[in-house]
């Protein structure tokens, strides 16, 4: 067990050197002088001389990676330009909303995927059980070819502009002016205001949820829901399952069964799934108005803040990593036979 | 010394008539739904800016007049501009005008020339470099000792480009090269490559093992000829057969890129930008301006969808796979 934690732990250091580099490298690509557009129209010679030399750029490229690397593994991402505040401050107000956000899409997801997908590939092979099928295999093409903010908006014409019955897309929050937004522990609104006790307040962020999240539940549901009806059809028809059935198992004991065998290509898809949704977030919350790192992103690149995209790139990276570590371990828990080639090949 | 001769062998191809193809139709009918409406999408692509009946990037040449009779000039000063310049769909104007008074049938159906122009030729880029870069690893992989590394560094730099999430790899991307149709295509096909180059590094591995290769190096050929003539050919087809999906995949992210400014700018005529349009309008109820190019952009990706996984279904036990 700790041997297994310890080696996959072992690998991030590697992988994060190897982001951080190419992190590090796509911002020195980019065109422009970082010094000039810091210092803006109004600047001196030595104005320039000076910047260029406090941010190290006159050093050898392999010496300015190096400060990149400590800067950044104490937690100093720079400042961003436009707002001159600093990146790591800014991040952290804004990636626990993202997060959130995709939290809830994915346990959405999850949830209906698991539920349909096991109904689906229990169901009769005649009568309603092919009409759900088909129905899935449709609305998995549908729902594939989407694009996840023009869904947002089709909800947001449908219960905004014509029922009424929800917020606006105008933030976590609506009718709260951002910079008077709860400054709570959290950073996530509806959190905040449920710990401040102010039940109003939450409501509000409660209800402006639902559209984002149920964006995403429309257009990323069927990925699970297909992988979990043909895995659980797969494990259905299996010899051990038929012969389980033959000699009276329980129903519900057969379930169990067939969902530990399901459940590892569910825990994979999902995760991929999680990490893919950080970029997809970044369209829905620009929708939606989210105020999180998706939006923060976008303006970052429509505004050339290269200490920014270079703190996006690597929050995403570390994201991800993560995510797929956290898969690993899942799979570890779940499945014993990685438990014993570990032990064997040890 | 006998010479056997072979019984001549009759082959019955079967005829392609038009009561088999309509057959084949009846059978596939959502396969031939997207096909028919891939067909479309090309035609648009080819002449869509032609036979739009008003130009797609040009304000309406009529004026509009207000209650008085009197013109609305297009003024940006001028509050009633944009509820004139937006008209709900008519007789005229089949899909409504957007808030710069731009026709959106116009515009939706001149589309197709920069997304799907966007979508196939990054496919087709990351498809040509993923294969040959694949090719070229899954082949030294495990040879001599440079070049075996070489290659085991190049395939893990592929699977660090694809740990990235890809939607914001494509954000900083356009960031660093600069936006536009061209500079779309370059960022897709970086993106895609990795994605190519799996498949045909893991199909070079299988096929570089079989007899006939081995046949071919004992014959004396030189190894350039075994591996781009002999070998290629045989390990392009997991990849080729993702490249219709890839292309729905494109079109999503062009779409996702001009959505936030990132893409493709108006005027020119691309349905996320034209979505992004009406971000607002879907709020105030002018629902046009955005529904239309998205039910268009859906239509293109789901017939790519079917298409691909039809291919897919074919494909599957036959040919090398089947070995």
């Amino acid at each position: 067990m700790r041997k297994f934690l310890l080696r996959r732990f072992a690998f991030l250091i590697p992988q994060l050197f190897v982001v951080s580099f190419l992190a590090f490298l796509l911002i020195k690509l980019l065109p422009g002088d970082p010094v000039l557009i810091i210092l803006g129209p109004l600047r001196t010679q030595e104005g320039v001389i000076r910047e260029t030399k406090r941010l190290g750029l006159d050093k050898p490229f392999f010496v300015q990676y190096g400060r990149y690397v400590e800067r950044t593994v104490q937690g100093d991402f720079g400042n961003s330009i436009v707002t001159k505040q600093p990146v790591i401050e800014e991040l952290g107000r804004r990636v626990p909303a993202t997060l959130w956000l995709i939290t809830l899409g994915l346990v959405a997801c999850v949830v209906i995927g698991i539920g349909v997908g096991y109904v689906a590939a229990l169901a009769p092979p005649t009568g309603w059980g092919t009409w759900l099928n088909k129905s899935i295999i449709g609305y998995g093409f549908l729902a594939g070819a989407l694009p996840d903010f023009w869904v947002g908006l089709i909800l947001v014409f449908i219960f905004f502009a014509t029922l009424g019955i929800l917020p606006a897309p105008i933030g976590q929050l609506p009718g709260y002016i951002p910079s008077l937004l709860p400054d709570g522990p959290t950073n996530i609104d509806l959190l905040d205001t449920l710990i401040k006790g102010d039940f109003g307040q939450a409501g509000t962020a409660f209800r402006a949820s639902i559209m984002p999240v149920v964006t995403l539940a429309i257009v990323y549901a069927p990925v699970v829901l297909k992988i979990t009806a043909v895995t659980t059809t797969e494990v259905f028809n299996s010899q051990y399952v038929t012969g389980a059935r033959a000699v009276g198992v329980r129903r519900r004991t057969i379930t169990r069964y067939i969902m530990r065998n399901a459940l590892l290509p569910i825990v994979t898809t999902s995760g991929v799934l999680y990490a893919f949704l950080l970029g997809g977030a970044v369209l829905v919350e620009t929708v939606f108005s989210w105020g999180g790192f998706g939006q923060y992103t976008v303006d970052a690149v429509n505004a050339l803040d290269f200490n920014v995209i270079q703190g996006m790139m690597l929050v995403a990276a570390v994201f991800t990593i993560v995510v797929y570590l956290l898969i690993d371990i899942i799979h570890y828990f779940v499945d014993p036979r990685i438990r014993v080639s570990t032990v064997g090949s040890s | 010394m006998t010479t056997t001769t072979w019984p001549a062998v009759r082959v019955r191809v079967p005829r392609l008539s038009a009561s088999a193809i309509w057959a084949g139709m009846r059978r596939q009918k959502l396969l031939t739904i997207a096909l028919g409406i891939l067909a479309v999408m090309i035609f648009l692509a080819a002449v869509g800016p032609i036979i739009a009946p008003h130009d797609p990037e040009s304000v309406l040449r009529e004026t509009l007049l207000d209650e008085q009779g009197q013109p609305i000039l297009n003024s940006q000063g001028d509050p009633r501009t944009q509820l004139v310049n937006l008209r709900a769909p008519s007789g005229t104007y089949w899909f409504g005008t957007d808030e710069k008074a731009l026709d959106v049938f116009s515009r939706t159906i001149s589309a197709p020339r920069v997304d799907l122009v966007i979508a196939i030729a990054s496919t087709i880029i990351g498809l040509g470099a993923g294969s040959v870069i694949g090719l070229v690893a899954g082949y030294a992989a495990g040879r001599g000792r440079l070049v075996g590394s070489l290659a085991e560094v190049l395939t893990r730099f592929m699977d660090i480009i694809q740990a990235f999430p890809v939607f914001i790899v494509a954000l900083a991307l356009v960031a660093v090269i600069g936006s536009g149709q061209d500079k779309v295509i370059y960022v897709l096909s970086f993106l895609f490559t990795p994605i190519f180059f799996r498949y045909v590094r893991a199909e070079t591995l299988l096929v570089r093992e079989l007899t006939f290769v081995e046949a071919e190096r004992a014959v004396g050929n030189p190894t350039r000829r075994i591996m781009f003539n002999h070998i290629l050919p045989n390990s392009v087809t997991t990849a080729t057969v993702q490249g219709s999906a890839v292309m729905g995949y494109a079109i999503l992210l062009t779409a996702g890129l001009s959505f936030v400014g990132a893409g493709v700018a108006p005027p020119t005529p691309e349905w996320g930008a034209m979505i992004r349009s009406g971000v607002e309008l879907m709020q105030s109820g002018q629902w046009w301006t955005s529904v239309f190019p998205g039910i268009t952009l859906g239509l293109t990706v789901f017939s790519l969808a079917v298409i691909g996984e039809s291919i897919r279904v074919r494909w599957r036990g036959s040919g090398l796979r089947g070995y």
